[in-house]
């Protein structure tokens, strides 16, 4: 038994994430990334005194949202509070957000199997599919960015009062894998209702990681340390590969684990000590007293009802059964919605759906990476697909079709007459080259007659040679061995 | 009924503010009766009386943005700027 296998590692995770509103959290002021910096403040968001906060209604649906597609409890009446702390990204010296009476409670995140990483997608951890619970969904209000010279500080409080939800899972994650997936999985879902584009990357999504280890079949939970820095769902995974390694290493030594926060270095690929927790932090939390109670159950709640889409999950049930695409394409195509709108219209109107998702998935998207923009009609693959199964061209044929779909698109039976390549499927006119395949290769029809079964090889290629392609390969097959066996 | 207390020294190492004892005793005895005055709020029995209900329309807002400051106006109250930034002391954690 190798050291890790008698250490279970115990891993929550705390996932801030930014709402996709025109304005922000509290105020008119635009909320946008990327602009003039101190460009989008007023008295409410630089916290000048006499100024009143107005809560956004669009972030409260929103983060209500959020909760529905997660299984979450709306909470009827949902209260703001007060998070006080002295740091100069904060301009009121408080941070609006909730503490007792949150949004949503409870609900879950099932982990997709193929949003694993790649090599152990198909591990038993990613195909048991479990779900991780949820503690909680509040709404707070985001902090200032802050640049960091030799000797001083700089601020750009455009992003501080921006809407961000901070959704905290429950320690049931157990391995830095289950964390890549969970990440990947709610992202999926966030973007599917449209809340927020998630991405790491950019700081849309940002990920806080508590993580412990203890033997297997230990009850309690060890000393758990704070993971931050975390600039990606792969760097989250990286990070907690190495802290969990280097806590297993010190618990093995018999050295207590210190209840500390360590910052990742992505570039070092090892977690740093940024301070210990000697003393928790004292927010003094307290109500709002600018805010009244948002009352959810009189119709906010319900107008988030309404937005609720088809969930990630329920769209790759249906795919698999209404399209008959493999569970991996399933789960490619909800990657992607663009994407899968497009397949869906190309395969709309033909019985052979898979076959559509194959040149979509593979041939398709290695030449037009943006489905949004591409000149090539959906509906042409579906046509292309009836082509190659009614038999009127064979697959390499399609091939060709395809590239000159690509370069020029315009209807597939267009190009397919375009470039002449119709199948022949005409029986006489097959038979009248298998007649002259016979005729110039006595060896191999001599072999063929001996058993050699593979000889009749040579003769289709005569054949296809003679066609020049165009022959139905099938049908020559069936022809040439009633020929030969008569 | 004692006074309650408060520890003055460790609020004020969260608001960043540095004290000397005489300043501390000085507070702690302050906001000690401040303290004490708000306590006479438990007192009251309130048992009966019902809970408040929010108002069936909070006052919420519609997201549409309203005008910002002008760049000049937010920087005019920074003790000291650079680059359209406002400038603080070094604050790393």
């Amino acid at each position: 038994m190798s050291s890790s296998s008698k250490w279970e590692a115990v891993i929550g995770l705390e996932v801030h994430v930014q709402v996709r509103t025109r304005t922000k959290m509290f105020c008119g002021c635009v909320n946008q990334y990327g602009d003039p910096q101190n460009t989008h403040l007023c008295p409410v968001c630089l916290g000048l005194p006499g100024s009143l906060p107005v809560p956004n209604e669009e972030a409260i649906r929103k983060t209500i949202l959020t909760g529905l597609m997660l299984g979450c409890q709306i909470a009827p009446v949902a209260r703001f509070d007060r998070k006080n702390y002295f740091y100069p990204d904060m301009p009121k010296n408080y941070q609006i957000s909730q503490y007792d009476d949150p949004l949503c409670a409870g609900g879950g995140v099932t982990l997709d199997p193929f949003l694993f990483p790649k090599e152990i997608q198909e591990s038993d951890e990613a195909k048991a599919g479990r779900k991780i619970r949820l503690v909680r969904i509040h709404l707070e209000e985001d902090v200032a960015k802050s640049f960091h010279f030799e000797d001083r500080s700089g601020i750009d409080f455009n992003r501080a009062g921006t809407p961000l939800m901070e959704i905290v899972s429950e320690a049931d994650l157990r391995s830095p894998g289950e964390a890549f997936s969970f990440l990947g999985s709610l992202r999926q879902i966030l973007l599917a209702g449209n809340v927020s584009d998630a991405d790491m990357e950019k700081g849309q999504m940002r990920c806080d990681v508590n993580v412990s280890v203890r033997p297997v079949g230990q009850k309690e939970y060890g000393t758990k340390v704070e993971l931050k820095n975390l600039n990606s769902i792969s760097g989250v995974r990286r990070a907690l590969t190495y802290e969990i390694a280097r806590q297993i290493a010190a618990c093995e030594k018999g050295e207590a684990i210190a209840h500390e926060t360590r910052r990742w270095d992505d570039e070092a690929g090892a977690t740093f000590t940024m301070r210990t927790k000697e003393k928790a932090h004292d927010y003094r939390y307290f109500p709002e007293p600018d805010l009244l109670p948002v009352r959810t159950d009189q119709g906010l709640a319900d107008s988030a009802r309404k937005l609720v889409p088809e969930l990630p999950s329920e769209l790759q049930t249906r795919l698999a059964r209404d399209f008959g695409v493999t569970p991996y394409q399933a789960s490619v195509l909800t990657s992607d919605r663009i994407l899968c709108g497009y397949y869906e219209k190309a395969a709309a109107g033909t019985p052979n759906k898979a076959l559509v998702a194959n040149w979509i998935l593979n041939d398709f998207l290695s030449t037009q990476p943006d489905p949004s923009t591409t000149p090539v009609r959906p509906e042409f693959f579906g046509e292309l697909a009836d082509l190659v199964a009614g038999g009127a061209i064979n697959s390499a044929q399609a091939k060709k079709v395809f590239t000159e779909l690509m370069a020029s698109p315009t209807s597939p039976r267009e190009i397919v007459k375009k470039l002449g390549l119709e199948q022949i499927s005409d029986s006489s006119a097959l038979s009248a080259y298998c007649d002259e395949a016979i005729a110039a290769n006595p060896r191999s029809v001599e072999d063929y007659k001996a058993g050699k079964m593979n000889a009749i090889n040579a003769l289709k290629g005569f054949v296809m040679k003679k066609s020049q392609g165009k022959a139905n390969p099938a049908q020559v097959d069936e022809i040439l061995r009633s020929k030969l066996s008569a | 009924m004692s006074a309650p207390q408060i520890n003055v020294s460790d609020v004020a190492s969260l608001a960043r503010l540095t004290l000397t004892p005489e300043e501390t005793a000085k507070f702690s005895s302050q906001i000690g009766q401040i303290l004490s005055h708000m306590d006479s709020l438990k007192q009251i029995e309130t048992g009966n009386v019902p809970e408040v209900t929010p108002p069936a329309q909070p006052n919420l807002r519609k997201d549409e943005p309203t005008p910002s400051l002008s760049l000049q106006s937010v920087l005019s109250n920074a003790p000291a700027q650079a680059n359209d930034l406002i400038v603080v002391p070094k604050i790393v954690e």
